[in-house]
């Protein structure tokens, strides 16, 4: 019908921050963040793929894949959906940590000669692959994934991993029902650009994405105030992710578990 | 034969002389020999103009019409002392199954007949269309989104064979707006099948929907109609031109870009921008078709020239640049270099020429009809799955020339026998340009596509029971590969009394797909003609009140259904100079099998005293079979229940409501990928979730004003009168856990006005 040309240009919000600041409730099976490290490996080298996994109900069956990885091109693949066609998805484990032995594409022709055009070498020898992570619970799946960089010769200096840096969730204040604690998380002298925060319950006063508190050479820190329940008793867990624009840095997570009790 | 004793006879007095006219319901050609049956007056027989005279005393009778091809009609008449009546009856030809379904104007009628054009008319929601009321039938779907499909049982829309006077056309309805191509006012019946279709329709394996237009004299002078409302406007005429010839036409033209872009230039200049030359990107969608037949009628010969023809648009129109210079925005000239002109999004038109000779007699009948026309259908939006009939971001031409001829033979009283022979060739091409950046990049396929197919069917009536077996040969070329299958098919009727009469069909059917799904390079070369096996079995009641019922219970097994589906895949487009694979959405085409079954119910009050409607109920699946399982067709409905209700008030206003409550239609649903930052889609398991329950109330009213040269008649259609929340198109919230049904039609008010002059 005529409606359809009219909303067929209206904004898509599934990438509105409001969304997801105010999303942070472990209330299903999520999949926090996915890591495939080092991010600057050369196709052929190894990758240690991670993934926090968190919410109400045991997670009984991990399935890890990768998509669309092809030995006679280049793939550049932006995209979850490539995941639906089962024809070009490779699993790659049932467990988590597990280590991917990438495949060596160093012969697939790429990579652009520019040596009469006065430009600098184009390199575009760079594979992008979505990997997918599974966490079935006996309710529910949960879904994450990230986008995994290869190159086929030799990595950009932008996508060296480099060292994690430490890294510690510190509580202050007492947990009990109704009480407001901060949460201060202080991270060694590597910039993460924002962090995202889960609970089982209560409310987050800096909503469920913060960024930089405190930004020195000497170290970083975000921080959250979270309001416990008035109801609340028990295990209450609090999960938080840093990340970094672009994916220069592969994300990296602490979880700590507060014990409420009136 | 049916007879009824007169109800009530008063005393001799002054004669009635009755002038009567008997016409074939449909065609509305006249029937020559029909006997004309009234207690205590000796039967006539109408003449070669289908008329009769009788003179009888006053009183109220029985009068019994039977033409030899035709089924008997009783109506009860009422004639007053010294009055000359002039009377016009229409009789039904046999019908040849169980499962027809024909919707006519006329007075009365013996045959299944659910509802009538008239009725059609005032279906709400409809906006005076009855084609497009036809959804409102047990076992048809409301097709989702802007597809222009007729989707019945649960089958894709393309199985279902969509025809104007018998001749093939691709489409039935403008896919945006939803009218139907043909002008209502043109449009004389519906000869619907939802299944069971007798031998004379061959290439089609689930139903049959046939717009019949009228091929007899039109009323002396110049008559016709004129509607216009918020999308479109339209008029018809018909013309007894003398000596036999006739003269009929329509056409529709729709404004609805005109007034959005007129909306759009008023806010424009509101805002200043106009004054400083700016021009945006514009939509349009124009769509028109028009109908001319001329007509010569010579005693039992009538000799025709008919056309038809439909466009549907969608376009992008941009002037925006100044390249010349002028101070004034250029008019957009497509690339030279493009492989197509990409502004031209959609573009789906039709035109059918056919030129057809009629002879008609008691004993014997014949028609031949020779029928050429051009099918073009364009959809150059590549994968979006919306428009699961056409191309997907290509293009489809096709030639069309097709010669039919049947004959009808009366073998005996009750016994009639039809036999013809089908042949059309199609020369066809398919363009494709989902990989093409430049014209030498279109992968283009061209095919002959070739069908040859006699038929026979036999209707014969012992006592109580009606058998009618038949019999078609059907050969298809595709792509070079020639195929040759045998479709028995056999209808059974059994009158268990005056009120009740069971009936029962079993058939095959065979369809060859359409071109761009087996093209080479663009389809899949594998594919074979599809082919389906129906069955049904049903009782049907009727009570004199008008109230009727009928309950159907049907089983269809299909094989080789050609079904597109929107798939991701890693592909290297060569417009892209580099070795890089790129994940895209395209078609696909698969051979699937295929089950349907179900029961089909519905309560009907013929017009009584002011009041029409039905009630009708289907439960049934619709299911698809491939090497991975079973799964829903996309048009699956378990559950349907359709009420429509009509009220006569005085003033001459009517007032009528349809409500609908059905299972949402299958989709494929997604799930939320969380990757650091947000959430992308990905694709489950196909068509395992549905739509919300579809629940809609449309309203209508209408006034009409009766003068002395023209009939008014103003109506507001109110479209899901109650706002109900009935998505379209899946959509999910930003973190696609909770299906969101911001795509819905609104409350959508309709004002109409329609002349008959």
């Amino acid at each position: 019908m005529l409606l359809l040309l009219l909303v067929a240009c209206l904004p898509d919000d599934s990438f509105l921050l409001g969304n997801r600041a105010l999303d942070y409730h472990l209330d299903r099976t999520r999949v926090l963040a996915v890591r495939a490290t080092p991010i600057g490996a050369i196709a052929g080298e190894p990758r240690t793929i991670e993934a926090l996994v968190m919410g109400p109900h045991a997670v009984e069956r991990l399935d890890v894949s990768a998509c669309g990885l092809r030995d006679d091109s280049l793939t550049y693949i932006w995209g979850m959906e490539c995941f639906s066609n089962e024809e070009l998805v490779t699993p790659l484990g049932d467990a988590l940590p597990l280590v991917w032995e990438t495949p060596d594409l160093s012969a697939l022709p790429c990579g652009q000669d520019t040596a009469d055009t006065g430009f600098e070498p184009y390199n575009e020898c760079e594979i992008q692959i979505p990997v997918l992570v599974r966490a079935h619970t006996a309710e529910d799946i949960g879904y994450g994934g990230v986008y995994v960089h290869m190159w086929t010769r030799e990595a950009r200096s932008t996508g060296v991993e480099r060292p994690e840096p430490p890294h510690a969730l510190e509580v202050v204040g007492e947990a009990r029902p109704g009480a407001e604690v901060e949460l201060v998380w202080r991270i060694g002298p590597s910039r993460y650009d924002y962090f995202q925060w889960w609970i089982d319950a209560g409310t987050l006063r800096s909503t469920g994405r913060t960024g930089l508190y405190v930004d020195s050479p000497q170290g970083n820190e975000t921080r959250n105030r979270l309001v416990i329940p008035d109801d609340f008793t028990g295990t209450l867990r609090v999960a938080v992710v840093g990340s970094t624009l672009y994916g220069r840095r592969s994300p990296i997570w602490d979880v700590v578990e507060l014990e409420v009790r009136p | 034969m049916l007879w009824i004793p007169p109800v009530h006879a008063e005393a001799p007095a002054a004669s009635v002389e009755l002038d009567g006219l008997v016409l074939e319901h449909g065609s509305g050609r006249p029937v020559v020999g029909a006997t004309v049956t009234i207690e205590g007056v000796d039967p006539v027989t109408t003449d070669e103009d289908g008329r009769f005279a009788l003179a009888l005393p006053p009183g109220t009778y029985a009068v019994t019409l039977e033409g030899a091809d035709h089924m008997a009609l009783t109506v009860e008449e009422t004639f007053g002392a010294g009055e000359r009546v002039e009377v016009e009856y229409r009789l039904r030809r046999f019908a040849w199954d169980e499962e027809v379904i024909v919707y006519g104007e006329h007075r009365e009628e013996v045959s299944r007949q659910v509802v009538t054009i008239e009725e059609l008319r005032r279906v709400p929601g409809s906006f005076g269309d009855p084609i497009r009321a036809l959804q409102s039938l047990p076992g048809v779907a409301r097709p989702s989104s802007v597809e222009g499909d007729i989707v019945v049982r649960g089958a894709e829309g393309l199985n279902t064979g969509t025809f104007v006077d018998d001749v093939r056309v691709p489409f039935l309805f403008h896919f945006l707006a939803g009218r139907s191509v043909v002008s209502p006012s043109m449009i004389e019946d519906v000869e619907f099948y939802p299944g069971g279709m007798p031998s004379r329709f061959g290439d089609v394996t689930q139903a049959v929907v046939n717009a019949r237009t009228g091929f007899g004299p039109a009323e002396k002078g110049l008559h016709g109609h004129v509607h216009a409302d918020l999308l479109e406007g339209g008029a018809s005429m018909a013309a007894e031109l003398g000596n036999g010839w006739t003269v009929r036409g329509a056409g529709r033209v729709a404004w609805i870009s005109g007034l959005i872009q007129a909306g759009q230039f008023v806010y424009l200049a509101s805002r200043g921008a106009w004054e400083r030359d700016y021009r945006p990107a514009r939509i349009k969608f124009p769509y028109n078709d028009w109908q001319l037949r001329i007509i010569k009628r010579a005693g039992p010969d009538t000799w025709s020239m008919s056309a038809i023809g439909a466009l549907d648009g969608l376009r992008a129109v941009e002037e925006r640049y100044d390249d010349d210079g002028d101070g004034r925005p250029d008019p957009y000239e497509p690339d030279p270099n493009a492989p197509t002109d990409f502004n031209d999004i959609i573009e789906n038109r039709f035109v059918r020429m056919t030129f057809r000779w009629d002879h008609d007699t008691p004993e014997f009948d014949a028609s031949t009809w020779v029928s050429v026309g051009n099918d073009r259908q364009r959809n150059i939006i590549p994968g979006l799955g919306v428009f699961f009939s056409g191309p997907d971001g290509g293009q489809i031409e096709t030639g069309w020339f097709r010669v039919r001829h049947e004959q009808r033979l009366q073998l005996s009283e009750g016994w009639v026998t039809r036999y013809g022979l089908d042949l059309r060739a199609q020369p066809s091409t398919v363009e494709s340009y989902i990989d093409a950046s430049t014209p030498g990049d279109v992968k283009s396929v061209s095919d002959l596509r070739l069908w040859a197919s006699p038929w026979v069917e036999t209707q014969h009536r012992m006592g109580d029971l009606w058998v009618a077996p038949g019999f078609r040969a059907s050969w298809h070329r595709l792509a070079g590969k020639d195929a040759v299958y045998a479709e028995p098919r056999a209808s059974v009727r059994y009158d268990l009394s005056d009120r009740w009469t069971l009936t029962a069909f079993s058939g095959l059917f065979t369809q060859a797909p359409p071109t761009d799904r087996y093209a080479d390079s663009v389809g899949v070369t594998a594919t074979r003609v599809m082919q389906a096996w129906q069955s049904s079995a049903g009782i049907e009641g009727r009570w004199p009140s008008g109230l009727e019922v009928n309950a159907n219970v049907y089983f269809s097994e299909m094989k080789d259904l050609n079904v597109k589906q929107v798939v991701w895949e890693v592909v290297r487009p060569s417009d892209y100079d580099s070795d890089v694979a790129y994940l895209q959405q395209r078609p696909r085409y698969e051979a699937v099998r295929g089950r349907a079954f179900g029961l089909e119910t519905q309560i009907r009050l013929r017009p009584n005293n002011g009041w029409f409607g039905w009630a009708g109920v289907t439960v049934g699946r619709a299911l698809r079979i491939d090497d991975d399982g079973t799964f829903p067709s996309r048009y699956d409905t378990p559950f349907s229940f359709v009420l429509v209700a009509a009220r006569d008030l005085p003033l001459d206003i009517g007032l009528s409501g349809r409500l609908r409550l059905t299972s949402g239609q299958p989709y494929t649903p997604q799930a939320g990928v969380f990757v650091g930052d947000y959430y992308e889609p990905l694709p489950l398991e196909r068509n395992s979730a549905r739509y919300p329950f579809f629940k809609q109330l449309d309203v209508r009213i209408d006034k009409t004003f009766t003068g002395r040269r023209a009939r008014w008649t103003v109506y507001l259609d109110v479209y899901n009168a109650l706002n109900s929340h009935n998505p379209f198109l899946v959509s999910y919230d930003y973190d696609f856990s909770e299906l969101r049904t911001d795509y819905y039609i609104p409350i959508l008010p309709a004002l109409g006005l329609q002349v008959e002059y």
